[in-house]
Order: structure tokens, then C-alpha cells, then sequence
């Protein structure tokens, strides 16, 4: 007897194992790596019971680009284009992550300018990436694309600015060790105005068009619950842990940038099922709008960038930042041996954390509530995989 | 020689030459004097099929345009607008690339039976056109049993997406095309009883005589029932696969369901037939429920296939506007809602419909006068069960208002997430809930 | 009609009746017998309508070919090892031996019977009469049909329920074989491993 007939029968004896009492069997379906609804080069193995999920098991690492070990090898400056590929989605998030981890390595105090402008661009990335999320999300719950185009004009305007500030869309590279790359433009300021002028009535016509559409609700409302409890004892954090009703937000709980000097709120959920997260992204946009306000309003002036060596040397030691991304708590990890390039660096990717929870989720619904919940969580796998 | 003063002497109308019948019964004729009747008989047929045929192709490249371009516009784009005209020659240059396009088929498909269904979904595809009056006497064949053979040929398609999605050997195919089945055998019910419902008012189950007989009685029938003509329209949009009950295919679910596997020109027949499959049921939405090629006399002026035409693009485009805006509901809900919901109230509106034609025939009723009653009594009781399964069918989830507080100064872990919740104040965001 | 046209209708699908008949026979795969099958009703529902009976011929294809069928299909996917072909039953000497007397049976009362060729018009209104008639003369008959398809309605719902507890036991022993298991990747395991080359020349 070959080897493969042997593996054969071994598969062959797997599947009898689990064929249940009434002879049924159940399926396994290999939701990726190409598949519409994974977000990217993901894959989830589900194992079904007719159309209910009894098992899910997440494969990961198609789109591994190794950045942790290549970062070793390039100057701190240099890494800051990884960060906007690890989270193709939120560059500007990343790119702030890193640069703080590398500012409290290398000691160095960033003008009030720069704050400001972080904190400004950091909203704005959030505003475009949630625009995405809750687009692909409705896409997810069976839409034809409809609410993911409206959503795309908000992200395109977003994305115009900072193609404006720093002459790239989605792949930023804007920040920089002791502050951003660029001052502002001129026309920046007109835009962002105009920009906060048409979003509320643009959010209230996403509220008209979304927030009572039954069929959401019957897709969307207790799919993916997950419980408080089991949200914080999996680390979970982002939009998807405060639908949960757990009122954890860095920007609050460990300011940076100065936050601590902005005001705005913090929106929890109930349920914490699909819809809540949903809700929640949606609650977030507007309070973004409201720290943009905030922002123009009193925008300082001065330098946008401290006077710092381009190939500095921190002394040995280490340093984590984290911030709030639009995906969650996303960390960056340094360790410096005292040369010009990080020792370890090291990313705590929001998507990664909060996708483990998927499996709990997802079990006992059906195929459709896995997709439903998979689009709700958010994932990119670039931030997963790295 | 033939006279051909035949072609005007039904109507006696100007448009009267495009009526199908009369220039069938001209060519038999005509044949007659020389040949065989077998050989009318096949090439009346033959150029009744081509002309079908002839009407479907144009149209359907155009409607792929019009589908194309008015989604477009729910989602603040331009469409297609490169190839041609206004984009005009967009389905065509797709069509050539479909049919250049190499066509694959799985090592481990089932061969003959995967190579099958491309072709035969044409088969119903094209017969439920056959039916459909686009005139008084302008249908390719008006059978007594016209609504019967709808349902029959319609319920043929099943048969072979099954086909399909069984032979692909391939997990979403088959999937899709349980779903499929499944979907399709439930929603003929619903159909069939909102049908019936006609059939029973109407006396007739020729599709002509459903049209003379809203003619005769000036009424459309979606005034008279209208709780049928939204079952109708739904149990019809389920069986076309279209938003907000396209299980079968859904992409972001099961990629594309009983036609994954196809490529090329094959994928591109069933696209075709789906979209010719709109259409038509457009179309007989239109002559059940709208009046057909009738509209309060218009249709003495007016050739009344411009008329039904109309109309069938005034439900295509309800249609659409459904597929552009509406997410796709779960395959429990949607069968759920078959039986549970649509069935009933069919079968309620089958009573009350034999209940009106008793009172009208044996009761000897003025049906000038008992119709308007009927009417406003049968859209009460529509608005009634709507609303009576609004209020009951909620499941528990979706009873519970969705809240969204503001954590204010709390903010941390546990404790801080209890003490949010349990404030006794209203949250600031509130959807949905009884 | 001439004679040629009926003789032309009713010989392709006498055809197309028996070539479809036949194949179910001799095709190995149940899927495709079923197949031909379907084929087989369509040439009947032809000959029906040869025979000027469109109710009964779009009856037929509305039943046997839209619902029939497909039930057939179904009940043939939802059984285990439905890929088990025609040659492995050990019942096919006897099972033709029950075919071989039925079709002798049946030849017999079909030569036996003195086919009195009807000489009538055929009717035009067939559903109409079927109606009327299924109404007022064979009314009994009928609701006994009637009442006969809702018991087998509410037995098949009644069989086919499941309770929540059996679903909940159903689910959690499925579970527990899941997490015993395990967990093979199908993908993984069909692939042979890679035998390294000492390993295959020794």
C-alpha cells in the first residue's frame, strides 16, 4: 500500500469520525485565500454542519512580507514606510504608533504644531478608515456595493487631503521622528473645512439609508455576540470591544499627542453583536469630526518637525507606544542595542488580536453570520501577517 | 396569391402588421397552397422562435447597459462610458471578450453534465417567452393553460442550475445550487398561490384572457390584490436571484454559487439567461398585475406592445432599484419569510378572492360598484397583514432597541463598563427595537 | 395536421421517451439516471401533447419534471455514499426479473385491448372540465386527496424537526469529536508527503 492511500484512508477514517448519528457529514469549506468577503489574502476554514458553522479555524500568514526581521536591518527612519504598509488601511495610525515608540527611545520632544497636526491627521485616517469598514461590512451583509461607494466619497476626500499634505494616498509616509514630514499646504485648511461643513448631513443620509433598514437588522442584529467578559480576557480592543460596552479608548486612557486637551466622547455598545460594532464605527466618525473641530480651532504655530539627526543613534534600551488605530490598540516595540538601526521591532496589530475572537464568534451560527462577523471585525491582513 | 389585407383585419388598428398571429396564420397559408402543412406548421414556429429571439438578443445587450448604468447612479458613478456612445457598446465588447475567453472546466467535473447546463437554461429561458402577450393577439402561443406552463417552464430552470452546481464538483457550487433548489421550490409556492388568485378572479388561465379580463372590468389586478402582486414580486425576485434574495450566487458568501466554476461564453449563457429571465418576469408582473398591453384605452392609440414595454421597464427598474439598495437577507430568514409569511398570506388572499367571485357570479353583484369596494376592502386587509407581521414575526434580537452610550469620564475595564451600563439615564443613540 | 408531422412529433419522442427510459438503465451514475429520466418525462409530456392533452402535458412537466425530479436529486444527494453506482446492488438479478414481467404483463394487455380510435374532436377547454368535474363528480375522491397530502405535510414536518434539545446534543457531541480529533487538513493530507530521495532509492 502507497503512502498516499494510506493518508487517503487516514482522511477517509477523519470524515467517518465526525459523520454524525444520523448519518449526515459535515462539510469543510475553505473560505479563501481567494475569496470575495476575506479582505485580502486570508482563509477561514469552516467546518458545516448543513449551513450552521460547528468549527472555524483561521489560517494565516499568506501575505507575510517578513517586516519585523527586514526593520532590524534599516534605521529608524528608514522603517517608517514599513509601518504604512503593515496597516495599508490606517497609514497614518501606523506611522504615529511608530514614530512615538521612537521618540520615547530616542528622547525626543515633539513641537505642539506637530501634536496638533498628528492628532488632526490621525482623525482624519480614522474617518476614512471606518468609511471603508462599515462600506465592506454592509458589502459583507449581501449589499450591491451601494453603501461602500457612498462611503468611498468621504474616504476619497480624505485620502485627496493627504495626497495634498504629503503627496501619497494610501501608503503615507508622512510622520516622521519628532514630527511630520511637511507643514501643512495652504488649501489643506479651506478643504478640511468644507470637508467637516458636508459630513454631518452626509452621516445623517448613512443613518437614513442604514440604521432602520429591517434587513440589516435581521442580518446584523445578535450575529457574532460576543460577552464583555470574553472581549477583555481576549485582549480584544477597538470598535470591537466597545461594542461590548467596555468604555476602553487609549485616546482617554493613555493620551498621546495631546488628546488629553481635546474633547469628545467615547461610544460603547450593548450587545456587542455585529450591529453594535457597526454602530459604534459610526458613533466614532462623528466624535473624529468633533476632535477635527477642535483642532483647526486651535492650531498652534511654530516648528512641525524637532531638530534631530537622520541617522540617530538611541541609547540601549526600550520603548512601547501604543494608540488607539481605527482598528484598535495598535503597539509599536523597540529595542535599541545603542546602533542605528532597532535591535527588535516588534507590532501588536490590532486585526491579529481581535480576529482570534472570530472562532468564538462565529461557531454555532450559519455560514452567512461567519462572513457577517469576519467583515465586522475589520481585519487587513497586511497588519496580520506583516 | 395570399391577401395580404389580412394582416389589419383584427384591430383594424394602423399597427395591426406587427401582429404576430395574423402574419403566422398569412405564411401558413401561403405555405399551404404548395406544400405540406408540417412545413408551415415548422416554419411559422421556427420564425415565431426568431423573432423572440430577435427581440431578446438587442434587448438584452441594452439592458446590461441600463442595469449597468442605473446602478451606477445609486452608487454615485458614471457606469460605463468609455466604449461607444454614452458607453452603448460596453455589453458588446464584454460579450467578445466572454467569448474569447478560454472556458475551463475542473479535472474532477462531471463532464457531460457540467458541459449541459450553459445551453439547456436557454431552453426556458427562451419557451417563457412564448406566453407573453405583447398584444391582444400578439403572443407566440396562447395557450388556455398559459399560467400553468409559466410555472411549469419556469420550474424546469431548477433542474438544470442543479445540474450545474452538482457537475462543477466544487463546494460554493453546490451550495449555491442546494440554495438554489431549495429557494426555488419554496418561492413556487407563494407564486403559484398569487396566481391563483388571479386565476380564480379572472375565471381564465390564459395570460390573454387575464389581460382581456382587467380590460373588460377596468381594474388592474394590482388594485384588486395587491398583497398577490407583492408576494409576486418577491417570490419572482427570488427566483431570479436577485438582491435582497440572491443566496443562491451571493458573492460575498459563497463567490458565486452554482456557476463558480464556469468561464468564458458558458458563464456568460447564464448571466444572459438571468438577465432575459428579468426581463420576462418583468414583463408578466407587468400583464398579471399592471394590465399588460392594456392601459384604459391608451392601447387604441398607443401599439400596445410600446405599452407593455413600458411598463415592463417601470418593474425592471423596480427591480434594480431593490438589487441597488437592499442587502441580502440570510437563507433561514429568507425561507422563513416563504413559509411563514408569504404562503399564509397568499393562501388568505386565495379565500378572499373566491369569497369576491362568488358574490360577483352568484350573488349577481354590479361589478361597477362592487369593485371599488373590493378593491379598498382587499388594500386594507394588505395593509393589515403587513403590518400584523411587522409587529409579529420580529425575532428577539431585533426587538431589543441597538443603544450607543457615551462612557463620559469612565473609561477602563470591567467595573468602568459595569457602571456605564447600568446608568439609568437614555443612551444618546437608539435604533431599531419594537 | 398532416401525417407526416405527426408521425414526425410522435417517433422523435417516442425516441426520446425509450433512448431516455433506456439510459436510465444502463447509466452507471444514479445523477445521471435521474437525468435521463427528466428526459424520458419530457418525451412523454410531448406525447401528451401529440395527443392535443396540454393540461396533462404541462401538468406533467410542472410535476414530474419541475418537482419530481428534483426531490429525486435531493433525496439522492442526502443519502450517504450517494456515489454508489448501479453495479454494486445485489438485488439487480431479481429487480429484472420483476421489470421483465411487468413489460411482459403490460405488452400483453396492450396488444389484448381493442383501441377504439376516438373519432371526436379533441376538447379545447381541458382545464376548465378537468376543474369541474374534479369539483362535481369525483369531489370525494378529491378532498380524500387532499386530506391525504396534508398528513404527509405534517408527517414530513413532524420527521423532519428537530428538537432543540436533539440539535443541542446533535451540535455538542459534534463538537466533542472536533476537538478530539485531530484537526486534518483534507488539503494537506491527499497530498503525498515528499519522500526524500534515500528514501525512495532504498
Amino acid at each position: 500500500m502507497t503512502t498516499a492511500d494510506d493518508t487517503r484512508l487516514a482522511m477517509q477514517g477523519t470524515i467517518e469520525a465526525l459523520t454524525t448519528g444520523d448519518g449526515s457529514e459535515p462539510v469543510v469549506v475553505n473560505l479563501g485565500p481567494q475569496h470575495p468577503s476575506t479582505h485580502g489574502v486570508f482563509r477561514l476554514k469552516v467546518t458545516l454542519d448543513g449551513e450552521i458553522v460547528r468549527d472555524a479555524e483561521m489560517r494565516i500568514g499568506y501575505l507575510h512580507r517578513s517586516m519585523e526581521k527586514l526593520a532590524e536591518e534599516r534605521t529608524y527612519t528608514q522603517n517608517i514606510p514599513f509601518t504604512d504598509r503593515i496597516d495599508y488601511l490606517a497609514a497614518m495610525s501606523n506611522n504615529l504608533a511608530y514614530c512615538l515608540a521612537a521618540e520615547e527611545l530616542l528622547g525626543v520632544e515633539v513641537p505642539p504644531r506637530a501634536d496638533a497636526i498628528r492628532v488632526m491627521f490621525a482623525e482624519l485616517q480614522r474617518i476614512a478608515s471606518h468609511a471603508m469598514a462599515n462600506g465592506t461590512f454592509i458589502n459583507d451583509c449581501g449589499a450591491w456595493h451601494t453603501p461602500l461607494f457612498h462611503m468611498f466619497r468621504d474616504r476619497e476626500r480624505v485620502l485627496d487631503m493627504f495626497e495634498m499634505t504629503c503627496g501619497a494616498r494610501l501608503t503615507t509616509n508622512y510622520m516622521r521622528i519628532g514630527g511630520v514630514a511637511f507643514d501643512l499646504p495652504e488649501e489643506l485648511l479651506p478643504t478640511l473645512e468644507s470637508f467637516l461643513a458636508d459630513m454631518p448631513e452626509r452621516i445623517a443620509d448613512y443613518e437614513a439609508l442604514l440604521l432602520e433598514n429591517e434587513i440589516l437588522h435581521a442580518r446584523a442584529r445578535g450575529v457574532g455576540v460576543i460577552s464583555l467578559e470574553m472581549a477583555i480576557n481576549s485582549s480584544l480592543s477597538g470598535p470591537v470591544l466597545r461594542a461590548t460596552g467596555v468604555p476602553w479608548d487609549l485616546r482617554k486612557a493613555n493620551p498621546y499627542c495631546g488628546y488629553e486637551h481635546y474633547e469628545f466622547d467615547v461610544p460603547v455598545g450593548e450587545q456587542g453583536d455585529c450591529f453594535d460594532r457597526f454602530l459604534v464605527r459610526m458613533a466614532e466618525v462623528k466624535q473624529s469630526l468633533r476632535i477635527l473641530r477642535q483642532v483647526i480651532d486651535h492650531l498652534p504655530d511654530g516648528p512641525w518637525l524637532a531638530d534631530l539627526p537622520l541617522h540617530a543613534r538611541p541609547e540601549p534600551g526600550e520603548a512601547y507606544q501604543r494608540v488607539e488605530s481605527p482598528r484598535g490598540e495598535l503597539g509599536f516595540y523597540l529595542v535599541s542595542d545603542g546602533g542605528p538601526a532597532p535591535y527588535r521591532f516588534h507590532c501588536r496589530p490590532p486585526s491579529l488580536i481581535n480576529l482570534s475572537a472570530l472562532k468564538e464568534m462565529s461557531i454555532g451560527g450559519t455560514l452567512a453570520d461567519a462572513i457577517v462577523t469576519l467583515g465586522s471585525i475589520d481585519i487587513v491582513v497586511g497588519e496580520i501577517d506583516r | 396569391m395570399t391577401d395580404f389585407t389580412g394582416l389589419t383585419s383584427v384591430l383594424g388598428a394602423w399597427y395591426d402588421f406587427r401582429d404576430l398571429n395574423n402574419l403566422q396564420r398569412l405564411i401558413t397559408e401561403w405555405i399551404a397552397d404548395w406544400g405540406p402543412d408540417w412545413l408551415a406548421s415548422i416554419i411559422t414556429g421556427v420564425l415565431g422562435a426568431l423573432g423572440v429571439l430577435g427581440v431578446i438578443g438587442p434587448t438584452l445587450l441594452i439592458l446590461i447597459w441600463v442595469e449597468r448604468k442605473v446602478i451606477a447612479r445609486f452608487q454615485q458613478r458614471y457606469g460605463p462610458n468609455r466604449v461607444g456612445p454614452r458607453g452603448l457598446l460596453q455589453p458588446v465588447a464584454d460579450a467578445v471578450k466572454l467569448i474569447l475567453k478560454e472556458q475551463l472546466a475542473p479535472r474532477a467535473a462531471d463532464k457531460l453534465i457540467f458541459f449541459l447546463p450553459p445551453v439547456l437554461i436557454f431552453v426556458p429561458g427562451i419557451l417563457i417567452w412564448g406566453v407573453l402577450p405583447f398584444g391582444p393577439r400578439m403572443s407566440v402561443a396562447d395557450l388556455n393553460v398559459g399560467v400553468l406552463f409559466l410555472l411549469a417552464v419556469s420550474g424546469t430552470a431548477v433542474l438544470v442550475i442543479f445540474m450545474a452546481g452538482w457537475s462543477s464538483n466544487n463546494k460554493y457550487a453546490l451550495f449555491g445550487a442546494m440554495r438554489a433548489v431549495a429557494m426555488s421550490i419554496s418561492y413556487e409556492v407563494p407564486m403559484v398561490l398569487a396566481l391563483l388568485t388571479l386565476v380564480v378572479f379572472s375565471g381564465t388561465m390564459s395570460v390573454n384572457g387575464i389581460v382581456e379580463w382587467q380590460q373588460q372590468e377596468d381594474v388592474i389586478f394590482i388594485l384588486l390584490f395587491p398583497l398577490s402582486a407583492i408576494a409576486f414580486f418577491f417570490a419572482a425576485s427570488a427566483e431570479l436571484n436577485r438582491t435582497p434574495a440572491d443566496i443562491s450566487e451571493a458573492e460575498s458568501e459563497i463567490v458565486a454559487g452554482y456557476h463558480t466554476e464556469y468561464s468564458g461564453m458558458r458563464f456568460g449563457l447564464f448571466y444572459a439567461v438571468e438577465l432575459g429571465n428579468t426581463l420576462v418576469v418583468s414583463g408578466f408582473i407587468a400583464t398579471f398585475f399592471l394590465g399588460g398591453w392594456w392601459l384604459w384605452g391608451l392601447d387604441q392609440w398607443v401599439p400596445s406592445w410600446i405599452i407593455l414595454l413600458i411598463k415592463t421597464g417601470a418593474v425592471y427598474f423596480l427591480l434594480i432599484w431593490t438589487r441597488g439598495t437592499l442587502p441580502r437577507l440570510r437563507v433561514d430568514q429568507l425561507m422563513g419569510f416563504c413559509w411563514k409569511a408569504l404562503v399564509p398570506a397568499t393562501l388568505l388572499f386565495v379565500v378572499v378572492a373566491f369569497v369576491q367571485r362568488t358574490l360577483l357570479i352568484s350573488e349577481g353583484w354590479d361589478t361597477t360598484i362592487a369593485l371599488p369596494i373590493m378593491a379598498v376592502f382587499n388594500i386594507a386587509l394588505t395593509l393589515g397583514a403587513i403590518m400584523l407581521f411587522a409587529r409579529v414575526s420580529r425575532p428577539a434580537p431585533l426587538r431589543r432597541p441597538a443603544r450607543i452610550r457615551m462612557a463620559g469620564a469612565q473609561i477602563g475595564g470591567l467595573r468602568a463598563a459595569r457602571e456605564v451600563a447600568s446608568r439609568t439615564e437614555e443612551p444618546q443613540f437608539q435604533v431599531g427595537g419594537d | 395536421m398532416s401525417d407526416f408531422g405527426f408521425h414526425l412529433a410522435f417517433w422523435s419522442l417516442a425516441a426520446m421517451t425509450l433512448g431516455g427510459a433506456s439510459m436510465i438503465m444502463i447509466s452507471r451514475n444514479l445523477i445521471h439516471a435521474v437525468i435521463w429520466l427528466v428526459m424520458s418525462m419530457l418525451g412523454i409530456a410531448g406525447l401528451y401533447l401529440t395527443l392535443s392533452a396540454d393540461f396533462i402535458a404541462v401538468v406533467q412537466v410542472l410535476i414530474y419534471v419541475g418537482a419530481i425530479s428534483v426531490l429525486m436529486l435531493f433525496a439522492i444527494m442526502l443519502t450517504p455514499r450517494a456515489e454508489r453506482d448501479n453495479s454494486q446492488t445485489k438485488a439487480s438479478a431479481p429487480a429484472a426479473l420483476v421489470v421483465i414481467l411487468v413489460m411482459i404483463s403490460t405488452l400483453w394487455v396492450a396488444v389484448d385491448t381493442d383501441w377504439g380510435a376516438v373519432r371526436e374532436a379533441a376538447l379545447t377547454e381541458q382545464a376548465r372540465l378537468i376543474g369541474e368535474s374534479l369539483i362535481k363528480h369525483y369531489i370525494l375522491p378529491f378532498e380524500i386527496g387532499a386530506v391525504l397530502l396534508t398528513a404527509a405535510l405534517v408527517g414530513a414536518i413532524a420527521l423532519a424537526r428537530q428538537d432543540d434539545e436533539d440539535a443541542a446534543v446533535h451540535a455538542a457531541s459534534l463538537q466533542a469529536e472536533l476537538e478530539g480529533e485531530e484537526s486534518i487538513d483534507p488539503v494537506d493530507v491527499v497530498d503525498p508527503p515528499i519522500v526524500s530521495d534515500t528514501e525512495a532509492t532504498s
